[in-house]
């Protein structure tokens, strides 16, 4: 078990493409960190980074306090699990197991009783002589995370470790990596292009955008407080509708322009936020969670509302998620995988409703918003306006 | 229009079951044909050879034309094999044996021959396809292209510079001399692995790196297991090859003891004064010396073809 640190790790390839600039993160002992972000955000090359097989070309990493910058992978005590599991299709599971074991000269009996301690625990005592080409998909993903426990690592490594799984197995592989996470307290590093996954392991979440990371929080706070425009529109599903605004403020209120519509946030908003004063009269970019957007006709405790026609449903039984025009002019949050999902009209405004909401398709409806969760960002910066 | 329409539209349903059978029988029929003709075109020089083996050379020298053995006799094979009599001798070839070699002596130079060429050159060429499929060095690819282009030489260019170089180094007549100019690799060994090298996953190699092995175990503990089945091709390509190889053992193995058969058998068309090559031995010797090499490609056949296929080598 230990720390990671990484101090403004950078990737330069030749070609002079920086596929991760000056990256700097501190994971704290037995952390469960996820790296997040779109295709080519640098997540897997700085995961790479940190296991030794890409050459860090700027920056330190530390591995337990030590420096490990141009150490070898093998003397790095690091234990990794690959997308495709990368077993040894030649040899039994026990063998794959015990592969690392046999290399660090570890005695036989000692290595005997590692194994099925580790088949134990990744329930796989009974495929122990089997070759991986006769187990199934989830089976293999666990011989690759056995392979990673059994040496006793002081970090694990997990490049999308779930990605060639069904959905169904994904969701009880995710419960399983969680829990022998846990069980065995290893510092642990996964990547990940899935933000539930990311959302639902992680004790803190990295997000990635360009080589770039934009925000390492739990991920309760990087839902609630993005840092800026990028992790707002990645963080969430659907994502926060984000459009651009402006502000006015009165003796009274802070008027928050909609479109052609307006809402009312209490003057006691500048409390928390000062630097919005800075933004009176002048154009920002305004955000506000599906979540935060409610049915009026099911009297929700908010007061603010704007008028839109519902354009799509999405029934899903326990709530609907209802694409509205309201006339806003959407932003586009630079999430290249959400913009694919987006709406094609560009005035949309995403609710998620109440079950019991009846809404239409192409009803003129009410929504009230809870104000209290509205965020703001810096058009130019994208950075989010609070202190 | 509406006439055209139907008809169109029936134009799926038209062919009945049964005629669509029929069509897949005739299909069927014809490929079985053509097969067969392929297998006979394949296999009669085999049969001609046998059916020559087992007759006498006066009957042969007759002009008998049958497709069976004219005269029967296994003389001949045992003539080879040098387990013949004097009188069995005279019996099937007419005269004293004057075209006769230690069957034996050049099986065992044979077998050692295509044996060292096939352990060196796919071990050899197996390092170095990995090398040129793996590792970084500068200039790797120019210098993969280069050796390739080994492969447009024709290998009667080398004859001589070779043969001046083994003479040189003292090893005319003797096993190295024969075996060394194909011990190490040849091009095409080089590309049929590094192909195969190229399709194995980079992440098992990097486990294996993070599991705490060097390049060598890397190599020899998960690469060249994983590619058993291409190094079994490789294997049995070279040893055909190098079983076969006539015009280089011809040139350094003047001495009978160091021929191996594809020489020895030259033997039975030295002429002597007055008389005929000995056809029937020739073609006896010919078949055992095939022997191993048949019973080879009837184990590994279907895995020599399965891992070309593969490959995309044809």
């Amino acid at each position: 078990m230990a720390t990671v640190e990484l101090e403004a790790l950078t990737k330069i390839y030749p070609g002079g493409v920086k596929a991760v600039n000056a990256m700097s993160l501190s994971i704290e002992d037995g952390e469960f960190v996820v790296f997040v972000g779109p295709s080519g955000c640098g997540k897997s090359t700085a995961l790479r980074m940190v296991a030794g097989l890409e050459e860090i070309s700027e920056g330190v990493l530390r591995i337990g306090g030590n420096e490990m910058t141009k150490v070898h992978p093998r003397q790095r005590d690091i234990a990794m699990v690959f997308q495709n599991y990368a077993l040894y299709p030649h040899l039994t599971v026990r063998k794959n197991i015990a592969y690392p074991l046999k290399l660090a000269k570890v005695p036989k009996a000692e290595m005997q009783e590692r194994v099925q301690r580790t088949a134990e625990i990744l329930q796989l005592s009974e495929y122990l002589d089997r070759k991986p080409g006769a187990l199934s998909g989830g089976q293999r993903q666990r011989v690759a995370m056995g392979r990673a426990i059994v040496r006793e690592p002081s970090v694990f490594l997990m490049d999308e470790p779930l990605s060639n799984l069904d959905a169904k197995l994904r969701v009880y592989m995710r419960s399983e990596i969680s829990r022998i996470q846990r069980e065995l307290g290893v510092t642990t590093i996964y990547v990940t292009h899935d933000q539930v996954e990311a959302m639902t392991m992680g004790d803190r979440v990295a997000v990635l955008k360009g080589g770039v990371l934009q925000q390492a929080d739990e991920p309760s706070v990087l839902y609630r407080e993005p840092s800026n425009l990028f992790v707002a529109g990645f963080i969430g599903s659907p994502a926060m509708n984000l459009f651009e605004s402006s502000i006015s403020i009165g003796d009274e209120s802070i008027s928050v322009e909609l479109g052609q519509q307006s809402i009312e946030l209490p003057l006691s908003y500048l409390d928390e936020r000062p630097a919005l004063r800075a933004y009176d009269r002048a154009p920002l970019a305004c955000g506000i969670r599906p979540d935060d957007v409610y049915d009026a006709a099911l009297a929700p405790p908010f007061e603010q509302r704007v008028h839109g026609q519902v354009v799509i449903l999405e029934e899903l039984g326990s709530e609907i998620v209802a694409h509205l025009d309201v006339g806003v002019t959407r932003i586009d949050s630079a999430d290249s995988a959400s913009a694919d999902t987006e709406d094609d009209f560009d005035t949309g405004f995403i609710g998620r409703f109440a079950q019991q909401s009846t809404v239409g398709v192409g009803d003129r409806i009410e929504v009230a918003l809870d104000v209290g969760a509205i965020h703001f960002f810096d058009p130019a910066t994208g950075k989010a306006i609070r202190s | 229009m509406t006439n055209i329409a139907d008809r169109i539209e029936n134009l799926g349903s038209a062919m009945e079951p049964s005629a669509r059978l029929r069509r897949l029988g005739i299909g069927r029929g014809a490929a079985w044909l053509i097969l067969i003709a392929i297998l006979i075109v394949s296999l009669f020089p085999f049969w001609w050879a046998l059916r020559t083996g087992l007759s006498t050379n006066g009957r042969l020298f007759a002009g008998d034309q049958s497709l069976l053995p004219v005269g029967y006799t296994d003389n001949n094979f045992e003539r080879v094999l040098g387990t013949a009599t004097e009188a069995e001798i005279l019996e099937s070839l007419g005269r004293e044996n004057t075209g006769s070699f230690d069957f034996l002596q050049s099986l065992k130079v044979s077998v050692i021959v295509a044996t060292a060429i096939t352990v060196g050159q796919v071990l050899f060429s197996a390092m170095a396809a990995y090398a040129f499929a793996r590792l970084k060095f500068w200039g790797r690819d120019k210098l993969f292209f280069l050796f390739l282009s080994g492969l447009m030489i024709p290998p009667i260019f080398t004859l001589i510079p070779n043969l001046v170089l083994v003479k040189n180094l003292g090893w005319l007549n003797s096993y190295p001399g024969i075996i060394a100019p194909f011990f190490f690799m040849t091009p095409f060994a080089v590309f049929f692995l590094r192909q195969f090298f190229l399709g194995i996953s980079r992440e098992v190699e990097e486990a294996a790196l993070l599991d705490g092995a060097g390049h060598f175990r890397t190599f020899f503990g998960i690469i060249v297991p994983m590619s058993s089945a291409p190094i079994a091709t490789l294997s049995i390509l070279t040893y055909i090859t190098a079983w076969n190889e006539f015009l280089w053992p011809l040139v350094v193995a003047r001495a009978p003891e160091r021929q191996p058969l594809t020489v020895a058998l030259g033997q039975f068309t030295a002429q002597q004064p007055g008389t005929s090559p000995d056809w029937s031995g020739l073609m006896a010797g010919t078949l055992l010396a095939a022997l191993p090499i048949i019973v080879i490609f009837m184990i590994f056949g279907r895995k020599v073809v399965d891992s070309i296929g593969f490959s995309g080598i044809k």
